[in-house]
């Protein structure tokens, strides 16, 4: 009896292969019409022993080159926009780009590549290897750097014809952002992610006193005040209560005082990165910090039971969407939404956010304008983008007048405290493509000192260092 | 005389008897520790968030199965987010079409390259022998990406050939069946075979095979479960990551992944629901593991 | 006297029918793994990073075995050096753990003069733990070990107040060290098991009978019939584990909380993927390390092989009448 199961399952394995076999061509045939123009796609991030090669010194060389002569064709039956599938973003953009519109479902189509942006990443180097079509390309703040840096893989707005000046409204530190070293303008973000410190109301009331919004920034508007509150709350809630949830939030939030970029003529600097480690570490042994871990069930718990009076959360993490990081520390709850409110915090932000950028493969240069300029440039369209999802759009004037009420934040605008710490950013000049993996090292060595993997600081510095060495050969460290 | 042999027999039992119950005390233990972790993500996925993350571990199931099952459903939670990363029948058909091929061809090549090196001699045997112990050595996390960019050159991407194919040329089954024959084939029914004018190839799959057979259904498992559990050459290489051609761990990792879909339950439930049908499969075999069937193949 | 009389009908002539069924494995084999071996070897002997496209010679095998004048070469090796403690360590955990659970419980299963109640049950459940993916099962284990007061065991502690403070298991290095090992045992004891058994199984029951009759204690069967007829069995399973050992992978990957591997966990086959997968990969370092990975492997494969097999000739079964 279980044989014959066992066979049944087989066969019905093997005429299921069939089917999927099948369908597999007619979807690869749809798409063959791109064949023509992905020259040499699969040499991309190939290991290959000449395609690094390849796609290193043409970064380096072509990128003025590449503004002017990059042609795309503009005959493609759909515009196809490369996402993960943990983005929600994207796929609301679509619908309400659409809608707006007035176009047919097919005028779009989505492909995700991995799950989350991490796996993006990878993904879509993976995914242009093929003979996919792809026109438009969502990047994570964390790793915009490895496309626009990359010309085998991109091309330039002016591609489309589309300039910074384009742009007057956006926020300036996005620009800086989509903009590589060569000066080459390649991406730009609908939306911006500046943060402000979201913390549990009533505790602070009960242990710190304060009632407004006002009052806690004024105890946490510098690092001293930050910690010396973080002391005060300790002790006034006999031990319970922490004033920050995690390094991770702190970090983010810290690392925006840099006055130099992490790389200067080749030279890794750490300028007032080793700061940190005094901060974090004294704010480690004072109980200031919870210690959870981001990203993690513990996280929302520490702050839903008060163990942690609150963490910095940007934009991204404000809505009331399911899953976002104020809706997990409420459990979407108005009950405990009530309870919440939120401040500047100590200095001017930003966290991560989405852009996006344009393939070489794209073959509907006036649809693909037409999408980024109904999102990063068209006020109306963009008001009525946050007005819709309650994001925070890549657009001065539109988001100095939006109103809001978060459900979540006690009905608290939070457009209006945003607002006022992205006056407090300047990111010109500070942004360099190895940020991301540099910050992540970083962040390990720190983590490594507070848990105690390093006994001292200055192991801890070192082996920072020694990591981003090793991660990059051509850098200098010393 | 009589006496004493009762009493030493009567010891002898008792000895027995000790031992038996220590061995399955210990067994018991063992059990439960192999099962606890199982039972313990087939409850959380009937219980939801909040009793999750308040409770820990809990050893009742809760109320919230349906709930779960109905969420991982629904395409209106986060505009699809569940529905467009994981379904279950999808992701069922595509890991059984793959694993199922895998498995039989990864048992009926392996069986067939160590038969050909056992029951033969030639020259080439040792060096072949030798190749295929070299080769299991191969860390596998550098070869991967190699082979992801022959199969982009050759354009069998998005394809499930290269995840089937592959399972020809497995190295540490071949050497395990190499290794099982050495212990308990006995080559002179080969000889026996040959006097009765049987073919080679005949004698293989008619002789050969059946006195195999725990070898066979132990690697079987194996190979399943190994190639069901694969996550990473399928990630990799169904490059345009259409959920029609997803498999079964690339679903559960798209929704554990996810940082936005944090609804514990449910991320349980969809671990749950992957291990199902490996379990199915492998209470199949583990029949003839069981009952040891090789028995009587020689005698008979 | 079968020795030459198989000998005689070898020289019939059979070697052909040998060549054809060996052949679908090997063409299977260099038709999918050539390319990415000979990529590999390549890649070992060229730069990383931004220097992808420079031949170094054998620099990069230098820097990671012997480090070198610069910051970067140094602490390549260091890092290098402590992945391949950290893979001894870990496996010998492991394996030691392993070895001794399964055997003992694959000689209990097969001995027919003490039986256990349930023992088809046992043999089937005891293999389970190994068909979770490694992502569940690393998973599950940080929810119950986690490092927080939210871990369960912490939590189960803090409540009877047994500690004060909750238990770091995950960041701390043995602890971190002890928990991988013990998750790697329970994933893999019950597929050691069930290979021993099945390399037992076919050994005939007849013998047992036999020796039972003779008088034979239990160690003595163990140690003159099970061991010698179990031995090519017993060496497969000590090598595919070394093997599996040497490039233990996913769970001292997965075993973290937050996004740092744990240093104290970063094996051989870990340091390979990171330099090979990170945003900016090192291919040259990767691969080199993977080439000396597999020079280890290699050479204690062919040691433990060589030793064991000399004298382990085709046994051949006593037929039962």
């Amino acid at each position: 009896m279980k044989k014959r199961l066992l066979a049944a399952l087989l066969a019905s394995a093997a005429v299921l292969s069939f089917a999927g076999c099948s369908s597999n061509t007619t979807s690869s045939s749809t798409s063959a019409a791109d064949n023509s123009s992905t020259p040499a796609a699969d040499d991309s991030s190939a290991a290959d022993d000449s395609s690094v090669a390849d796609t290193a010194s043409t970064a380096e060389a072509d990128s003025s080159a590449a503004e002017d002569t990059t042609e795309l064709k503009d005959d493609g039956s759909t515009l196809s926009i490369l996402t993960w599938s943990g983005n929600s973003d994207t796929k609301k953009m679509v619908e309400f780009f659409l809608k707006s519109k007035g176009y047919s479902e097919d005028k779009v189509t989505i492909v995700s590549c991995g799950e989350n942006g991490e796996g993006a990443r990878d993904g879509y180097k993976q995914y242009l290897m093929g003979d996919g079509d792809a026109d438009l390309m969502i990047y994570d703040a964390d790793w915009v750097a490895d496309y626009i840096y990359d010309d085998t893989l991109t091309a330039p707005y002016s591609a489309i014809g589309l300039s910074k000046e384009d742009f007057p409204d956006a926020f300036s530190y996005t620009l800086s952002y989509g903009t590589n070293d060569a000066g080459v303008f390649k991406a730009n973000s609908f939306q911006a992610t500046p943060g402000g410190f979201v913390y549990r109301a009533d505790l602070a009331e009960q242990y710190l006193g304060v009632t407004t919004p006002d009052e806690m920034q004024a105890l946490v508007s510098d690092w001293d005040k930050f910690q010396e509150t973080g002391a005060k709350l300790y002790e006034a809630s006999n031990g319970a209560t922490s004033l920050q949830a995690t390094e991770g939030g702190l970090w983010q939030v810290f690392q925006s005082n840099r006055t130099q970029p992490w790389v200067v003529d080749g030279k890794l600097v750490m300028d007032t990165a080793e700061d940190f480690y005094d901060i974090a570490k004294s704010m480690n042994d004072n109980h200031s910090l919870a210690g959870v871990p981001q990203w993690d069930a513990a996280w929302y718990a520490a702050v839903l039971d008060g163990t942690a009076l609150g963490d910095f959360v940007p934009t991204w993490g404000l809505t009331t969407n399911e899953g976002s990081i104020l809706f997990n520390f409420t459990e979407g709850k108005d009950e405990n939404g009530a309870k919440m409110a939120m401040c500047e915090g100590p200095t001017g932000w930003y966290w991560g956010g989405s852009y996006i950028g344009v393939s070489n493969k794209c073959d509907n240069k006036s649809l693909a304008k037409e999408f980024i300029e109904f999102f990063c440039k068209d006020a109306d369209s963009m008001a009525a983008y946050a007005a819709e999802t309650g994001d925070f759009v890549n657009n001065k004037t539109v988001m100095s007048t939006a109103e809001t009420s978060n459900r979540l934040l006690n009905g608290q605008n939070h457009y209006k405290i945003l607002t006022k710490v992205l006056d407090n950013l300047d990111l010109e000049g500070k942004i360099t493509k190895y940020d991301s993996i540099i910050k992540a090292k970083f962040n390990d060595s720190v983590n490594g000192y507070l848990d105690g993997t390093f006994a001292t600081k200055e192991d801890a510095i070192n082996s920072f260092k020694d990591n981003v060495a090793a991660a990059y050969p051509e850098l200098v460290v010393e | 005389m009589a006496d004493s042999y009762n009493n030493s027999n009567k010891a002898y039992r008792r000895s027995i008897m000790l031992h038996s119950t220590i061995r399955f005390i210990v067994c018991l233990l063992l059990t439960i520790i192999c099962l606890l972790p199982i039972y313990i993500i087939v409850i959380n996925s009937t219980r939801d968030t909040a009793d999750i993350i308040a409770n820990g571990v809990s050893f009742l199931p809760g109320g919230s199965l349906i709930d779960n099952i109905s969420k991982l459903n629904d395409p209106t939670i986060q505009n699809g987010a569940y529905t467009d990363t994981y379904n279950v029948l999808i992701g069922y058909r595509n890991s059984l079409i793959i694993a199922g091929f895998s498995t039989v061809l990864t048992v009926f090549f392996s069986g067939l390259t160590a038969y050909g090196l056992t029951v033969y001699d030639f020259k080439l045997k040792k060096f072949a022998t030798t190749f295929i112990l070299a080769i299991m050595m191969i860390p596998t996390q550098v070869v991967s990406t190699g082979f992801l960019q022959f199969m982009v050159k050759i354009k069998l991407y998005d394809n499930y050939l290269p995840l089937i194919l592959p399972a020809i040329a497995a190295p540490a089954v071949v050497f395990f069946m190499l290794q099982y024959m050495r212990s308990s084939f006995p080559l002179d029914v080969v000889e026996a075979a040959r006097i009765d004018g049987c073919g080679e190839f005949r004698t293989f799959l008619q002789i050969a095979l059946p006195i195999f057979k725990p070898a066979f259904a132990v690697q079987a498992i194996f190979a399943f479960v190994a190639s069901w559990n694969n996550y990473y050459t399928p990630s990799m290489l169904l490059l345009s990551g259409k959920l029609e051609q997803k498999t079964m761990p690339m679903m559960v990792t798209a929704i554990l992944s996810n940082d936005k879909l944090t609804d514990f339950g449910v991320r349980y439930l969809a671990i749950t629901l992957s291990i199902i049908p490996v379990v199915v499969v492998y209470l199949i075999l583990s029949k003839y593991i069981v009952k040891g069937v090789t028995l009587g193949a020689v005698k008979g | 006297m079968q020795a030459t009389s198989v000998k005689r009908h070898k020289m019939v002539s059979y070697a052909k029918y040998g060549y054809m069924f060996i052949a679908p494995f090997f063409i299977a084999y260099a038709f999918f793994m050539i390319y990415p071996l000979i990529n590999t070897i390549i890649l070992s002997f060229k730069g990383n990073g931004n220097f992808a496209d420079q031949w170094v010679g054998l620099q990069n095998f230098q820097y990671l075995l012997f480090g070198g004048d610069n910051r970067a070469a140094n602490a390549i090796h260091n890092e290098f050096m402590n992945s391949l403690g950290n893979t001894l360590i870990l496996w010998a955990g492991n394996f030691v753990v392993q070895i001794v659970l399964s055997l003992l419980l694959a000689v209990w299963f097969s001995d027919v003069r003490i039986k256990i109640k349930g023992t088809g049950f046992f043999k089937v459940v005891m293999y389970l733990p190994n068909i979770i993916t490694a992502a569940s099962v690393a998973g599950m284990f940080l929810m119950i070990f986690g490092n927080s007061k939210y871990g369960a065991i912490n939590s189960l502690l803090l409540s009877w107040q047994s500690i004060l403070e909750p238990i770091p298991f995950i960041n701390d290095v043995w602890s971190s060290r002890i928990l991988v090992m013990l998750i790697q045992s329970w994933m893999w004891f019950g597929n050691t098991m069930l290979l021993l058994m099945s390399g037992i199984f076919g050994i005939d029951p007849s013998i047992y009978e036999a020796a039972d009759i003779d008088g034979s204690s239990g160690a003595n069967t163990f140690f003159r019939i099970t061991m010698p007829i179990l031995k090519p069995i017993f060496i497969y399973v000590f090598i595919t584990s070394m093997i599996g050992g040497l490039q233990m992978f996913d769970i001292p990957y997965l075993l973290h909380e937050g996004r740092t591997i744990r240093p104290s966990l970063e094996t051989g086959a870990v340091f390979i993927y990171q330099y090979f997968h990170q945003a900016s990969p090192n291919y040259g370092y990767s691969a080199a390390a993977s080439v000396i990975l597999f020079v280890i492997t290699a050479v204690l494969g062919v040691i433990i092989y060589r030793f064991n097999t000399d004298s382990t000739a085709p046994v051949k079964k006593r037929k039962a009448k």
